[in-house]
């Protein structure tokens, strides 16, 4: 059994080794001199006559103030010592310490350079006009400035910018050599772009009668719902209520402990439940038509499924800026969809307007992940308990919350959540239109090389889908349907089985955690995430 | 087991072969020195102008948004001037290089375009419009006519072509 099971692995390996061997990516950064709320994280070296000394550290600049955290113990713990200072204002600099130790370090710190300097040499930037710069390819290799010869010796790839991962700085008998682990580049003061300020205001609460939010997200007279537009302001609000539940950045939304990540952290759930959530989400006529209209699923769905799993796998696993930053990328991309339904589908008529930004069709979206990972993950591994679902559930609700949906709009608990699934799957909001059945035509039919990896994934979405749903993309589901289905799942279930974590499991949760360590992620995780067209996501 | 192990392998061989299909749209059409070759016979060193006070204010104005950078490197030789500048399309940045001669645009280039849609604002017969236009009451002296499909890429461009006119005059009368 064990040389099967080795077999099947090595042949796994080899096969998920191709994607490492990826070409260069195309990708031109931006200027990093636009950042004005960014930190690195990372550890210096000091050598001058007085011998060597380490730390870890962390820079961060909020506009015009400007913080180095001095970390001599650990990488994540909180700063032993601060040097803080106003940008352009070097009188300004002062140091905060808690133990002697930290506190020579960042006497050391202060002494060789000052933190204006710092804040721009760290992004590979010089500091004043009388800089001379050497350039290599379009990134900086050298720059001498006050003295110092600063080396980049590499560079990494945060978010749309290149900035340095190994640099060497000398000045007569000193180097200082400092190597990065990562970088935040936005939102560290603010979830919103502009630094609005919609802090939630603390009101009187007065006991109320409960809405019956499934019944106004699926009305019972059969009408389309009254539609709720999320404009800027309140999706603002939003994040930050959400931006003020998180006590630890760096841990993100949910955090390893979640029930969120322990669901999504398996690649094989959301493989094998990737057509079911498609299908039920294009079965809502606002999404066919702004997918028609709006978006490069039908010309280019492998691009399109790229994008989304950045956008959504940053929203689980990142830390809480860089789950900012894709909350309002995401928003922005959806105010750019409305428009105007080109034909009659169920419940929405003809010229009726419909936008991305609209609360019930944005929750259909989201249930539509939640309850396919639910049920793809008991198909695995087995039921989960109330309890589990439940904690699950409420975590859901923070994943809505960043985009811009009130909690109160949101069925309450698990068992609303079901009822409200089942009610949608029986109403007339779901109308599988002839482009729906059309776009289900081309997704599982996009090539001939896919041919039978979508072969299997269109019989588990019949298997999964609710009986009205599949009548409506006519998809059969008969006895030759239902025994493929049957020994497609044993697959299925063999291969959760034999993936050992580094393989079965998302290399984003990887990076997230190899972030809480403060660490880089291992190569192999990191060649899977460039699989994906960025070198790092979550770390 | 004989389907299993061939679907098997087929989805690990699809799995490898759309990772290896995967590209980023975006187009690096000149690299900054390439532009600043063709902006001066003989490159000057740059110079870095600080944007504070007034002048951010007024920055911001034409961009009609908050601008992030604190400071902008340019080149300078005599009555010319070259400016690099990212300025979001639709979300995210493009490359955009202005040459301005004696308070005039004597060429706008895109250098890189990061977006799916809209990158026909790097086409000569688009930047061609920006020649010779200049700065009247912190707008463009000319109507610049939009491309279908392509509106806040095109936008872009012109808040930044207008930027570049102020900073200009801003770097002249220093």
């Amino acid at each position: 059994m064990k040389v099967v099971k080795l077999s099947w692995v090595f042949a796994f390996l080899v096969m998920q080794g191709c994607s490492a061997i990826l070409p260069d990516m195309e990708f031109v950064p931006s200027d990093p001199e636009a950042m004005n709320e960014w930190s690195v994280e990372g550890s210096m070296v000091i050598r001058d006559k007085n011998g060597s000394k380490e730390t870890h550290f962390e820079y961060k600049q909020i506009d015009d103030k400007l913080e180095l955290g001095i970390k001599p113990k650990s990488p994540i713990a909180y700063p032993n010592a601060v040097i803080s200072s106003v940008e352009g204002e070097d009188n300004t600099t002062q140091i905060t310490h808690v133990t002697t130790k930290a506190r020579k370090l960042a006497e050391s710190v202060k002494e060789n350079f000052t933190m204006d300097e710092l804040a721009y040499w760290l992004r590979g930037l010089p500091a004043s006009g009388d800089a001379s710069i050497e350039m290599d390819e379009g990134k900086v290799e050298t720059i001498k400035e006050a003295g110092w010869e600063i080396s980049y010796e590499d560079y990494m790839q945060v978010d749309r910018y290149y900035l340095p991962e190994r640099m060497v700085l000398e000045k007569g008998d000193t180097e200082v050599e400092i190597s990065m682990v990562r970088a935040e580049t936005g939102y560290l003061n603010s979830p919103c772009p502009g630094g609005e300020n919609y802090e939630p205001e603390i009101t009187n609460t007065t006991v109320s009668t409960p809405r019956n939010v499934v019944a106004e997200l699926v009305p019972l007279n059969g009408q389309a719902p009254l539609p709720r537009w999320i404009d800027d302001v309140a999706f603002c609000k939003q994040l930050y209520k959400v931006h003020g539940k998180i006590p630890e950045p760096r841990v993100g939304l949910f955090g390893p402990d979640s029930m969120m990540w322990r669901l999504t952290a398996s690649v094989t759930p959301a493989g094998i439940g990737a057509g079911r959530a498609l299908l039920l989400q294009t079965a809502h006529p606002w999404v066919t038509a702004g997918i028609d209209e709006h978006s490069i699923v039908r010309y280019d769905p492998l691009e399109r499924a790229r994008r989304t799993f950045i956008y959504i796998s940053t929203m689980v696993y990142g830390s809480m800026p860089q789950v900012m930053a894709a909350a309002n990328t995401v928003h922005k991309i959806h105010n750019s969809i409305e428009g105007h339904m080109p034909y009659e589908a169920g419940v929405f008529k003809e010229n009726s307007e419909y936008r991305a930004n609209e609360v019930a069709a944005m929750i259909w979206v989201a249930a539509t992940l939640w309850d396919t990972i639910v049920r793809m993950n008991e198909k695995l591994d087995g039921p989960l308990s109330p309890d589990e679902k439940e904690k699950f559930y409420e975590e859901t609700k923070l994943f809505a919350m960043l985009f811009g949906i009130p909690e109160s709009a949101l069925p309450r608990n698990w068992d609303e959540f079901v009822d409200y699934n089942e009610s949608m799957w029986m109403s007339p909001q779901l109308t599988v239109t002839e482009n729906a059945k059309q776009l289900k035509e081309d997704l599982f039919n996009a090539s001939i090389w896919l041919a039978p990896a979508l072969w299997a994934q269109e019989i588990i979405t019949a298997a999964n889908l609710p009986p009205t749903v599949r009548e409506g993309y006519d998809m059969d589901y008969g006895l030759w349907e239902q025994m493929n289905y049957t020994w497609l799942l044993a697959a299925a279930k063999m291969y959760h089985w034999i993936l050992p974590d580094g393989m079965g499991k998302n290399p984003v949760y990887h990076e997230a955690h190899a972030r809480l360590r403060g660490e880089r992620v291992g190569g192999y995780q990191q060649s899977l995430i460039r699989a994906a067209g960025v070198e790092r996501l979550v770390n | 087991m004989k389907y299993f192990r061939s679907i098997t392998a087929a989805i690990a061989f699809v799995a490898a072969s759309a990772a290896l299909a995967l590209g980023i749209p975006q187009i690096e059409y000149l690299t900054k020195s390439d532009f600043l070759a063709l902006a001066f016979q003989q490159q000057p060193k740059w110079s870095m102008l600080r944007l504070k006070g007034q002048l951010k204010q007024e920055v911001e104005s034409i961009l009609t948004h908050p601008y992030t950078s604190k400071r902008l490197r340019y080149w300078l030789d005599g009555q010319r001037s070259a400016w690099v500048i990212d300025e979001i399309g639709k979300d995210m940045p493009i490359t955009i290089g202005v040459v301005i001669n004696a308070g005039k645009i004597e060429r706008i280039e895109i250098l890189v375009y990061r977006e799916e849609r809209g990158g026909e604002v790097h086409e000569d017969f688009f930047t061609r419009q920006f020649q010779g236009l200049t700065l009247q009451n912190k707008q463009l002296s000319g109507q610049i006519d939009g491309i279908t499909g392509a509106t806040m890429s095109v936008d872009a461009v012109t808040r930044v072509a207008t930027m570049a006119l102020h900073l200009d005059q801003y770097v002249q009368n220093k």
